[in-house]
């Protein structure tokens, strides 16, 4: 982990709740399902490419599953913000 | 080890204060579990730091490294944290380390948290830079300990990322607290009381775009104030470069303010994860004379409140922030990058020198300096072996990386040691082999008379060949003298026991009285003489004299109070005297052990609860004997080796055997049971291929019969090759019954007034009674006259006064005959055809298969084969 992404930067959403979406490549597994802890996991069209979304309070959450996610060996295709539409 | 890592950071008198954090933390004290999760430098450390001082109570604190990952090393801190908590149960924990070779993960786990549950009112466990772990292990503990909820622990996890835990439930019951980025981070009126506090004015746009810029990130507004407060004098306005979150950069314009040499004094001492007054002044002596004093440097610092944390250990030991040091570290990679490895050296050789072994091993390390960690290693694990504690040495072997260990003789003859320590015996050989492969004949004398000690310890106990193993240790001795506890003493031990393997006992008694008078009383020399006498006697079957010599060995390691010996002499004194029937003596020092679960080797510790088992079955006590059985069960279950399973299978098969219900046993005793060449019998009350044996012998089918008789002459002839007497006398009695159950009455005679004899001249009585009790018919064959007075000792009642014994024909017990005949049936003979083949008439092969019929409880021939097919039992 470089000093970058230690530093804070000024993103507004760094600490606050957010939905992510992280695709990942493998298959769901009990591990997944333990580190993922509660975020929907989709399978995509695409053969062996996951979904995860959900709810993750910050950034430090979302480091900690990013974390979770390389130690168990998942390929991480992509981390995005969803929309949240506010009524 | 190093207990700083253990201690809190101590706060500063000038920390701003957080009520509204602290009031939080106080109402939520009673969760389970506190998570802190937030980047570097937001005060997460600091703010629990400040919350256990203002509330007081119990708490213990690890500040974990990732050299923690190493589950081993992980436990020699935990426990000792715990220890700080719970101090009465300090054997408990320290037993804990030995255990974790031996038992599953889980039931490790589940001890701790029953040392937990112990726990006097509301105790704190703060896991600081809890990032770090990536061990499963270790992950699971803590997550037990959270989940088990036990109202008297609060487990604090300080973490730059969250921990892979399932938080969901613990969120959605309630169970946790979370304290997250937005909570530490600096609010607008936050930060204006600080610059307060630090006489430091600003305007109200400057505060909010300070606040905007760092996003109350602590740790830059800390830096920007100790910019501010240089360019105070020069410069009213904040500088526009000031503004920034570029802490390198910060602290460049930091440096242009001070004096040169003591930025670099700072940078040196980054590379020390803690640092004292001793350790600075020992690096500046080493790379900076022109640098100030230590106890200067640090006033100065605490002056200027530079980032340096206190650790609470009368406040001697200090850190930067980790954020601050990695800066302070990188600055000196940049500016001197030849300086760093020669230093890392240097506080390698100054922990060495405070016999700080584990981060003189680590800095070592740090330097890529294996050889030096391995020389460390090689000159600190005598001491630590002899001490009984192998798995400090090898928490410092897992730092090596694997492919350095194998080229490496002392790390693999220190990798040996521990692999004897822990009987893993697969490991002692490959390792030899790798020794072997390394030309180790042409190395110092001291490594290669130790692997040949090691080589030694192989042929005696692994793979016996006495002949051979005799000549390594002799050539060891002669290369070599030594008198640790774990090499020159345990070489005699061997050397007695090849002795007496190779047949000359009396040799080897001998030899052990020479040592005895050289050596001093009570001395290391001494106590291992004792305890190889008792070796030879046991191995020799003279079980009276090892019971004596037990006694001895047993009253003297009392007095000295080494744990390792007494438990030694226990085992050994419960052993001998099971032989011989002393069943007080026995029960006793057998139960003494029971309590020191996990500090004798376990594979004795199961053998004395086979012991005590088997004497309670002897003596009719079911109930205790039932009890034992149940101990063994709970044990089998957190063994990690699956071993153990076959050793408790065998003591329940034995003990049924003995209260005459063997026949349920034969299944099991069925398979793999011929099987015996890699058995390991030594002097072991219970070996279950020789259970299988007990059993085949007494319900096993004709055929079974015979081979057990070949097994039996197999195995007699391996012990005879060692010169092992411990079994002669249960091999005698088998032999006895199995061919009585052929019908050879008149050898078994024989063999059975063999084992009598034996028996009587070594006062073995226990192998008589449980004969007795297994087959009570075959005494029936003896004479009045013969072997009268042993037999009395056991209480033995002559079939003619009055016979116990019930009538086989009575019983439900498929005679070998009947057997015989109903393996010709299965073959597809007709009445007459089996008639012809065993030589008797058809009306008696009727009469027998009705008999057959009547026990089997079946109607007719085509039931009867189905039947016993079902039990898959003797064809």
């Amino acid at each position: 982990m470089d000093n970058q992404e230690k530093t804070p930067s000024n993103i507004s959403f760094i600490d606050q709740n957010t939905i992510y979406q992280i695709r990942v490549n493998g298959k769901i597994t009990s591990s997944l399902i333990n580190i993922v802890d509660g975020m929907q996991i989709r399978q995509e069209a695409e053969a062996d490419n996951l979904s995860l979304i959900g709810w993750l309070p910050d950034q430090s959450a979302l480091l900690g599953l990013l974390n979770g996610l390389d130690e168990i060996h998942y390929e991480i295709l992509s981390v995005s913000l969803l929309p949240i539409i506010r009524s | 080890m190093f207990l700083t890592k253990l201690k809190r950071p101590i706060l500063t008198p000038d920390l701003f204060p957080r009520p509204h954090l602290l009031e939080e933390l106080e109402k939520k004290a009673y969760l389970p579990f506190l998570l802190v999760s937030a980047p570097a430098g937001y005060g997460k450390s600091v703010l629990i730091s400040q919350w256990l001082e203002v509330s007081g109570g119990d708490y213990t604190w690890i500040s974990l490294e990732e050299s923690m990952n190493d589950t081993t090393t992980f436990l020699s801190y935990f426990t000792e944290a715990i220890k700080i908590v719970s101090p009465d149960e300090k054997q408990s924990l320290i037993r804990l380390q030995n255990e974790y070779k031996f038992l599953t993960w889980e039931i490790i786990i589940e001890k701790i948290v029953k040392i937990t549950n112990k726990f006097q009112g509301n105790c704190r466990l703060i896991l600081d830079d809890y990032h770090l772990i990536r061990n499963q292990q270790i992950h699971e503990l803590v997550q037990a300990l959270i989940n088990e909820n036990t109202g008297n622990l609060l487990v604090v996890i300080i973490t730059r990322w969250d921990p892979p835990f399932t938080l969901r439930g613990l969120r959605l019951y309630q169970k946790m607290f979370e304290i997250r980025m937005r909570d530490l981070r600096f609010q607008e009126h936050e930060l204006t009381d600080l610059l307060v506090r630090n006489s430091i004015s600003l305007s109200a746009d400057e505060i909010k775009e300070l606040t905007v810029r760092t996003e109350g990130w602590i740790l830059a507004i800390r830096m920007m104030i100790i910019a501010k407060s240089f360019t105070n004098l020069v410069d009213e306005k904040m500088g526009s470069e000031m503004l920034t979150t570029d802490l390198d950069e910060l602290l460049d314009h930091i440096s242009q303010n001070l004096d040169p040499n003591f930025i670099r004094q700072m940078q040196l001492c980054s590379l020390c994860d803690q640092f004292n007054a001793d350790l600075i002044d020992s690096i500046c002596t080493y790379a900076f004379k022109g640098a100030c004093n230590a106890d200067i440097f640090l006033a100065k610092l605490k002056d200027l409140n530079f980032f340096l944390i206190p650790i609470r250990d009368n406040e001697t030991w200090y850190r930067f922030h980790h954020l601050f040091g990695d800066i302070l570290k990188r600055h000196l990679e940049k500016s001197e990058p030849n300086i760093i490895i020669p230093l890392y050296l240097h506080i390698s050789s100054w922990f060495s020198g405070k016999g700080i072994i584990d981060e003189a091993i680590r800095y070592a390390i740090k330097a890529k300096n294996y050889d030096l960690a391995c020389d460390l290693i090689s000159e600190h694990k005598t001491r630590i072996l002899d001490q009984g504690q192998w798995w400090v040495v090898q928490r410092w072997l897992e730092n090596i990386p694997e492919h350095m260990r194998r080229g490496n003789m002392e790390m693999l003859l220190t990798e040996l040691a521990i692999a004897e320590e822990t009987y893993s015996f697969n490991d002692v050989s490959y390792i030899l082999g790798i020794l072997e492969s390394l030309d180790i004949e042409n190395t110092e004398a001291k490594i290669y008379s130790q692997y040949l000690y090691h080589l030694g310890y192989y042929l005696t106990f692994l793979n016996p060949n006495p002949e051979k193993a005799l000549e390594a240790l002799e050539r060891s001795k002669v290369l070599y003298k030594d008198e640790s506890v774990l090499f020159g003493a345990r070489r005699e031990l061997l050397l007695a026991i090849v002795r007496q393997m190779l047949g000359k006992s009396a040799l080897a008694l001998g030899m052990l009285d020479d040592i005895d008078r050289s050596y001093k009383h009570a001395s290391i020399m001494h106590l291992r003489s004792l305890h190889a006498r008792i070796f030879v006697y046991m191995l020799s079957g003279e079980f009276s004299h090892a019971l004596a010599a037990s006694e001895k060995f047993h009253f003297i390691t009392k007095q000295v109070k080494l744990n390792f010996f007494e438990l030694n002499a226990y085992y050994l004194l419960g052993n001998s005297a099971f032989q011989i029937l002393n069943i007080p003596k026995s029960q006793l020092a057998f139960k003494e052990l029971l309590g020191y679960e996990g500090i004798l080797n376990y594979r004795m510790f199961f053998d004395a609860l086979a012991g005590v088992t088997i004497l309670n079955a002897l003596n009719d006590d079911n109930k205790t004997m039932e009890s034992f059985l149940n101990v063994m069960n709970c044990m089998v279950l957190k063994m990690k080796n699956p071993m153990f399973q076959l050793y408790e299978r065998s003591v329940r098969a034995r003990v049924h055997l003995i209260k005459g219900q063997g026949n349920k046993e034969l299944e099991w005793a069925q398979t793999d049971w011929v099987e015996q060449s890699s058995e390991k019998y030594a002097f072991l009350i219970d070996v279950p291929a020789f259970t299988k044996i007990r059993i085949l012998v007494n319900y096993g089918s004709i055929y079974q019969v015979k081979e057990a008789l070949n097994v039996l002459a197999d195995v007699e002839a391996f012990l005879d090759n060692l010169h092992n007497r411990y079994h002669t006398i249960d091999i005698e009695f088998l032999k006895a019954m199995a061919l009585f159950r052929l019908g050879d009455t008149a050898s078994a005679k024989e063999f059975l007034e063999e084992a009598l004899l034996l028996a009587e001249k070594s006062d073995s009585i226990r192998p008589v009674l449980e004969a007795y009790k297994v087959m009570p018919t075959i005494f029936n064959i003896l004479d009045h006259s013969t072997s009268y007075r042993i037999l009395t000792r056991i209480n033995f009642v002559f079939a003619n006064q009055k016979s116990p014994v019930k009538s086989l024909s009575d019983s439900n017990e498929l005679s070998l005959r009947e057997q015989e005949l109903i393996g010709l049936v299965a073959k597809g003979f007709m009445n007459k055809e089996i008639a012809e083949q065993l030589n008797i008439s058809t009306v008696t092969v009727k009469s027998h298969l009705t008999n057959i019929y009547r026990k089997l409880k079946v109607p007719n021939r085509t039931t009867m084969l189905r039947k016993v097919g079902e039990r898959s039992a003797l064809f």
